[in-house]
């Protein structure tokens, strides 16, 4: 977006911002907050394209605040139209803002410069690929490329503008017997996901999870005390679950086992969330209410040291500092959120972790994650997974699910790698209903607790 | 400029680009929100939300691949046109020629009021914040049946009431309109499990009541220590009695109807019970005089009798649009599970009563109850059941009472409370 309009755009934020303050009187604070998001999904099913579909929308809201009591406001449309229709949703009065013309502020990628045409060849090109080299009789893949513009005012800071561009990807293969394996994976562009994510790289990843899922029912079953792997990038869906027991609101309402103090988990694990770290999917420089994206350590030696904040958290004494306050888009307000969690690497190799134990469940991908953030119990889909017997893998493992009890499995962490990588670039973090992209940084580790429920 | 102009030049822009056939579905939503806690409000919001979308055909092609797009108000309507034929134009898809660019029939459309199945109630739509707060207050006192010794307490009770105008203009050139309220409510607490969260959804103010909600959370039990976890295997006869709470029985259900639906018959079971999606459903806060194409929608029995199952069409869903910024899809709107027979209260010496779906998130690998056995104390526990709703649905089974709120579980579900005798309990 040209500086000029961002120029244009700050002021009409701040102006919509004063004027909501001036409403909640002396003392109140609060936050002006601008998007436009672009966002492409294709489609192919059997060989055929799917209907395309394109979505574009602007929308902004006010918060103010002070005491406890939050008060907000939320439009869609051209800035000035939005912050009037929330001024006059506070009750703040304002007159209704002539209609706008759009002027293109989405920035282009999904819709000229890499749009349906070169997307839609990519994924025809992949599936022919895919078709070649894994024996499926059904395909469905999809290509989500998301642009995003932000601009947070708060009543004390100099407006910030964020966002960026996204393309994710997913493979489903349908076999015969009707047994389903998917592959989700990311990058920051068109070009990028198409070399990171070639056909050469996606057909054996997608022959094991088929076999995988074929043998769901009749395979080897995780029991409590199986020593259990979690490979370096995707495994660490695992340690994302620890995160939603440290947002500090769930903290500050005693939704967490760590409300004051709290139990210790394994010496192995120093985790941190690092927003900073630009290759991660979910990195920014200013979180959605303006604040500098930092690190914070949340676990030093399994000793739980940290919270992630944001402003209203933060003045409530349940955060030292805020730096994550995340807003999936203008609809939502902000809540503290993950962005990229970062697990330091440790001593161990890989192939030692194989062979050390009879019999072990080695897992490469995780296809969804949940946790009650205040009990800690957790469950787990595995999307890639392995037995290994004597260090050799024996039988793949796909779409069984497996729960247990989060500090049980963050206190048996007993082998923490050196192989440190990033996950796939497709991870998504929900909460209410909404998710934000998140990143995950981490070597391969080993713990146990976990029992398999389903299938 | 009014609506129907507004759609109007978005057809018309359509054509214009290239689209033989063009549809539009505009949708204008007004959401007021309040959060409340024990020391008072702390969130109260408000959202507007218009926008429109677009799906276009090449001529000719039938029901095949369209393009969709979607955007938020004030969208000039010649670029909305053009990413939806952008989006069109996928391998094997051609706009049309200019010979076809004639006006289509949809421009010509004028809509027309439907309003055969009540969903509006105006009481719902002007209820005004400190009305809602006093709505509101009565869900979060009644958290205090659930409070317990040991447990911190915070409790947070959240009500959200919508009002959504939808205006339809297929490409047959036939127009659909509709207006709808719906009210969703949510409470959350600290229990002997963990987080436990309450949710009914409805689209009149006269069902948001606390008093189906106050059995459920008067059985929350003490916590004696962490859950244990039990198994239950209905195929195994033998003396204990499982109750399920209607919100373990609404996940049950949804769970059932899509496992219906993927099989493309209804499921059999050996009671009198009916799973059905009934779109049509007086005040279903999944109903809608039409369906997200217009079309008007039907029910459809997702599981009955063997004989009845047997004989029934295909078991489907009726095409729903969630928002307007997502083309239709097939998914649930009401399911209702109904044809127990009543009387449902445990006698039996070992009963396991089924409160919650344990981790939320969509996954919903188990259920957490309390256990309660003549002579000891009560249990809490984390139960995997290795079963299905049509395992459960013998002939012993009898339902209790409906609470008047429909629980959302991937679509909204009326259900009542479920008792299965003669199951056996054993530990995992």
């Amino acid at each position: 977006m040209a500086s000029s309009r961002a120029r244009e755009r700050a002021e009409q934020a701040r102006s919509g911002l004063a004027a909501a303050l001036a409403w909640a009187g002396p003392g109140a604070r609060g936050d002006a907050f601008l998007e436009t998001a672009h966002h492409l999904t294709l489609e192919r099913g059997h060989g055929r394209p799917l209907p395309g579909r394109v979505r574009s929308g602007r929308g902004a809201s006010l918060r103010v605040w002070s005491g406890d009591e939050v008060r907000a406001a939320a439009a869609d449309g051209g800035p000035a139209a939005a912050l009037a229709a929330c001024l006059r949703q506070l009750g703040a009065g304002s007159p209704a803002a002539p209609p706008e013309e759009w002027r293109g502020d989405a920035t282009p990628g999904g819709e000229e410069a890499a749009g349906p045409p070169a997307a839609g060849r990519l994924l025809a090109s992949l599936e022919r690929s895919l078709a070649e080299g894994v024996p499926a009789t059904g395909w469905r893949l999809a290509l989500h490329a998301s642009h995003r513009w932000t601009l947070v005012l708060t009543e004390a800071g100099q407006p910030r503008t964020g966002g960026g561009e996204w393309w994710r990807l997913r493979v489903e293969a349908r076999d015969e017997s009707g047994t389903v394996a998917a592959f989700g994976g990311g990058a920051a562009s068109l070009a990028e996901l198409a070399r990171r994510w070639s056909a050469d790289r996606l057909a054996p990843l997608l022959r094991r999870r088929l076999k995988g899922a074929a043998a769901a029912s009749s395979g080897p079953v995780c029991e409590a005390g199986t020593p259990v792997v979690l490979a370096a990038g995707n495994g660490a869906l695992l340690l994302h679950e620890l995160e939603h027991a440290l947002e500090a609101d769930a903290a500050g309402r005693g939704w967490s086992p760590w409300i004051d103090d709290g139990p210790d988990l394994s010496e192995l694990l120093t985790l941190w969330d690092d927003p900073s770290r630009p290759t991660l999917r979910g990195s920014y420089r200013h979180d959605d209410e303006g604040s500098p994206g930092e690190r914070v350590l949340l676990v030093r030696r399994g000793r739980v040291t940290g919270r992630l904040g944001d402003r209203l958290r933060v003045e409530a004494g349940a955060a030292p500092r805020p730096g994550h306050g995340r807003r999936p888009s203008w609809r939502e307000w902000p809540l503290p959120r993950a962005a990229n969690l970062c697990l330091a690497s440790g001593s161990d190799h890989p192939g030692v972790l194989a062979g050390e134990a009879p019999r072990v469940l080695w897992i490469h991908d995780l296809e969804a994650g949940a946790t009650d953030p205040r009990s800690g119990d957790v469950s787990l889909v595995v999307s890639d997974g392995e037995w290994l017997e004597g260090g050799r893998p024996v039988a793949p493992v796909a779409g069984v699910t497996l729960a247990g009890n989060l500090i049980d499995l963050l206190r048996r962490v007993d082998r923490v790698c050196g192989d440190r990588e990033a996950d796939s670039g497709a991870a998504l973090c929900g909460r209410e209903d909404a998710g934000v992209p998140i990143g995950l940084l981490a070597p391969t580790f080993r713990t146990a607790g976990l029992r398999q429920v389903a299938p | 400029m009014s609506l129907p102009a507004a759609v109007r030049r978005v057809l018309a822009a359509a054509r214009r680009s290239g689209a033989g056939e063009a549809e539009v579905y505009h949708r204008r939503s007004r959401t007021r929100l309040l959060a409340l806690a024990p020391a008072g409000v702390e969130l109260s919001a408000e959202r507007t939300e218009e926008g429109m979308a677009l799906r276009v055909w090449p001529s000719g092609a039938g029901d095949g691949p369209c393009g969709f797009a979607a955007a938020s108000a004030g969208e000039d309507p010649e670029r909305l046109a053009r990413l939806a034929v952008a989006a069109m134009a996928a391998p094997g898809m051609q706009p049309a020629g200019e010979e076809q660019r004639a006006a289509s029939a949809a421009e010509g459309a004028e809509p027309a009021t439907e309003a055969s199945v009540p969903v509006f109630d105006p009481d719902l739509l002007r209820l005004t914040l400190p009305e809602m707060r006093r709505l509101l207050a009565p869900f979060l006192e009644g958290c205090d049946l659930a409070r317990r010794p040991g447990v911190p307490w915070s409790p947070r009770a959240l009500l959200r009431v919508a009002v959504v105008d939808t205006l339809l203009v297929r490409r047959d050139g036939a127009a659909r309109t509709s207006r709808a309220t719906l009210a969703a409510m949510q409470i959350r607490f600290p229990s002997a499990f963990g987080l436990a969260r309450l949710e009914g959804v409805s689209r009149r103010l006269s069902d948001l009541r606390p008093a189906p909600l106050v059995p459920l959370l008067a059985a929350y039990p003490v916590p004696a220590g962490p859950p244990a976890w039990l198994a239950v295997d209905p195929a195994r006869q033998g003396e204990d009695d499982l109750l399920l709470a209607p919100p373990v029985v609404a996940t049950l259900a949804a769970s059932a109807a899509r496992r219906a639906v993927a099989a493309g018959r209804p499921l059999a079971w050996g009671s009198t019970a009916v799973l059905a999606d009934e779109p049509l459903l007086p005040w279903g806060p999944g109903t809608s005089p039409w369906d997200g194409e217009g079309d008007a929608p039907g029910r459809h029995l997702l599981g009955a009798t063997a004989a009845r199952a047997s004989t029934s069409p295909a078991a489907v869903f009726s095409s729903q649009r969630l928002s307007y910024r997502e083309p239709p899809r097939q998914s649930p709107s009401n399911l209702t599970l109904s044809g127990l027979s009543s009387g449902a209260r445990a006698t039996a010496r070992r009963r396991l009563h089924l409160l919650e779906v344990a981790v939320d998130g969509g996954l919903r690998v188990a259920a957490r109850g309390v256990l309660r056995q003549e002579g000891a104390d009560d249990r809490p526990v984390l139960v995997h059941l290795r079963c299905g709703l049509e395992d459960l649905l013998g002939e012993d089974a009898r339902a209790g009472a409906v609470p008047g709120l429909f629980f959302p579980a991937g679509g909204y579900v009326a259900a009542p409370e479920l008792l299965v005798p003669g199951v056996r309990l054993e530990s995992s």
